[in-house]
């Protein structure tokens, strides 16, 4: 599932959660889901790659990515 | 004696009068409008300008006619400047068209408007293509001038959002004869490698010149073509140009794209974490309300059994009362008894049944006896 789905799904437990009268088991199953939902969702927040790139070409054609440092 | 007149054949004329034409007009500038414009396979373009009583013959050659941005049209009011030049063959002179600028408007707002009603009616613009924008993007790819203002601006912005967003940047001159292929390429180069989710095409402000490559054609094709969304942030809010129709999104300034391609991080961190309290908290709520109505329903349980105990033990007692009250034996004892005819073993319910000198046996709680009827009464 993509961040977005992740996140609605989540979402949509809780409310479920809020108005829904739920037996036990399926409330502690959504629960379960939610909470592995929310932390799936942080764990991909954090994990976004922290670096800036630059594409650029060699003489012979070939595309080089290499960390980009802004020339001043 | 009259001098002989001196004769010229046709060719001698013509090419006298060839070069005093193209002496005295080697450069003019002609208004007048377009009529009779052909363009055959060869890519030159011939056509006429003419006013309310003349009719001038003109030919704008391939290489001179690539240079111009818009399209000459019949009808089209315009200044051509070039040379007058004879063609000797025809005899004819003609202004070898080297520049042409339309009357009223600049040349590149006529070229901008041709260009947006064309690709326009092609559907270039159509909203049904618009692709959305991705919710996160995982790495946002930004075309432009990898120096000044405009990626500082873009870079900053991101990270304040966003602190670490994956950025790749893609270096093209946004200025100039190459700018429009640089652009168009970096795009094909990211849809190639696919290492980016969102594409933002940036420049900052300038005049119609400056912004020039966002209006050629090939960059609205390359943002068409492309299968990653594209966002166009060239210029100022008040700066529109052919790659803003054609982008997914226009964003009025570079600074804005930036805060359009990424949420917040505080603001989705919230929008989580808030979920995850909910969560635990309604577990450490719905364990001890179950608790509660298990405790509830315990008591109420062994209440009922009480109840139901109670019940049975009293309807119990009131069958074993009936069960005494109906056995005869216990008549007897209440000092009741029964009375048989000894003949027959019958038991007596009427004094009829007798007659004076029957023998009867009468039982009683404790043994019994026999009689004699003395009198029947």
């Amino acid at each position: 599932m993509s961040f977005e789905e992740n996140l609605k799904r989540l979402e949509k437990i809780v409310d479920e959660l809020h108005s829904e009268k739920l037996s036990l088991e399926k409330s502690l199953e959504k629960f379960e889901e939610g909470v592995k939902l929310a932390d799936t969702s942080l764990k991909m927040l954090e994990s976004m790659k922290k670096k800036i790139e630059v594409i650029s070409k060699t003489k012979d054609g070939k595309i080089k990515i290499k960390p980009f440092e802004e020339e001043q | 004696m009259l001098a002989q007149p001196k004769i010229l054949t046709v060719s001698e004329l013509t090419r006298d009068l060839k070069e005093v034409l193209e002496n005295v007009f080697e450069e003019v500038h002609v208004e007048g409008e377009i009529s009779n414009l052909r363009q055959p396979a060869s890519g030159h373009c011939y056509f006429s300008l003419k006013d309310e009583s003349s009719q001038l013959k003109c030919v704008l050659f391939k290489g001179a006619g690539a240079k111009i941005k818009f399209s000459l049209k019949d009808g089209m009011k315009a200044i051509c400047s070039g040379r007058i030049g004879v063609y000797e063959k025809d005899g004819q002179y003609q202004l070898y068209v080297a520049a042409v600028e339309p009357k009223g408007k600049g040349a590149l707002q006529l070229a901008f408007e041709q260009l947006k009603e064309r690709l326009s009616k092609e559907g270039l613009f159509d909203e049904a293509h618009k692709k959305p924008l991705p919710f996160l993007p995982q790495a946002i790819g930004v075309v432009t001038s990898p120096t000044g203002a405009v990626i500082r601006d873009i870079l900053h912005v991101l990270n304040r959002r966003f602190e670490g967003a994956h950025v790749v940047i893609h270096p093209a001159r946004v200025q100039g004869d190459d700018a429009a292929q640089e652009i168009a390429s970096a795009i094909q180069c990211f849809n190639d490698l696919k290492n980016v989710d969102v594409i933002i095409l940036a420049r900052g402000g300038g005049s119609l010149e400056d912004l020039w490559c966002f209006n050629e054609e090939l960059v609205a094709r390359a943002i068409y073509a492309s299968l990653i969304p594209v966002i166009s942030a060239v210029g100022h809010e008040t700066d529109y140009t052919i790659a803003d129709f054609t982008a997914d999104r226009r964003a009025p300034t570079p600074s804005a794209a930036a805060e359009i391609v990424m949420p917040p991080y505080a603001e989705l961190n919230e929008r989580i974490s808030s979920r995850l309290v909910f969560l635990w908290q309604y577990l450490k709520d719905i364990v001890p309300q179950y608790a509660q109505r298990i405790d509830d329903l315990t008591e109420d349980l062994s209440r009922a059994m009480e109840r139901l105990l109670e019940t049975l033990q009293a309807r119990l007692g009131g069958l074993m009362d009936q069960l005494i009250a109906l056995n005869p034996l216990a008549i007897l004892k209440r000092g009741y008894s029964i009375t048989y005819r000894l003949e027959d073993a019958k038991a007596v319910v009427s004094a009829r049944d007798l007659k004076k000198g029957d023998k009867v046996r009468t039982r009683l709680s404790q043994g019994g006896f026999t009689s004699e009827v003395l009198e029947i009464s």
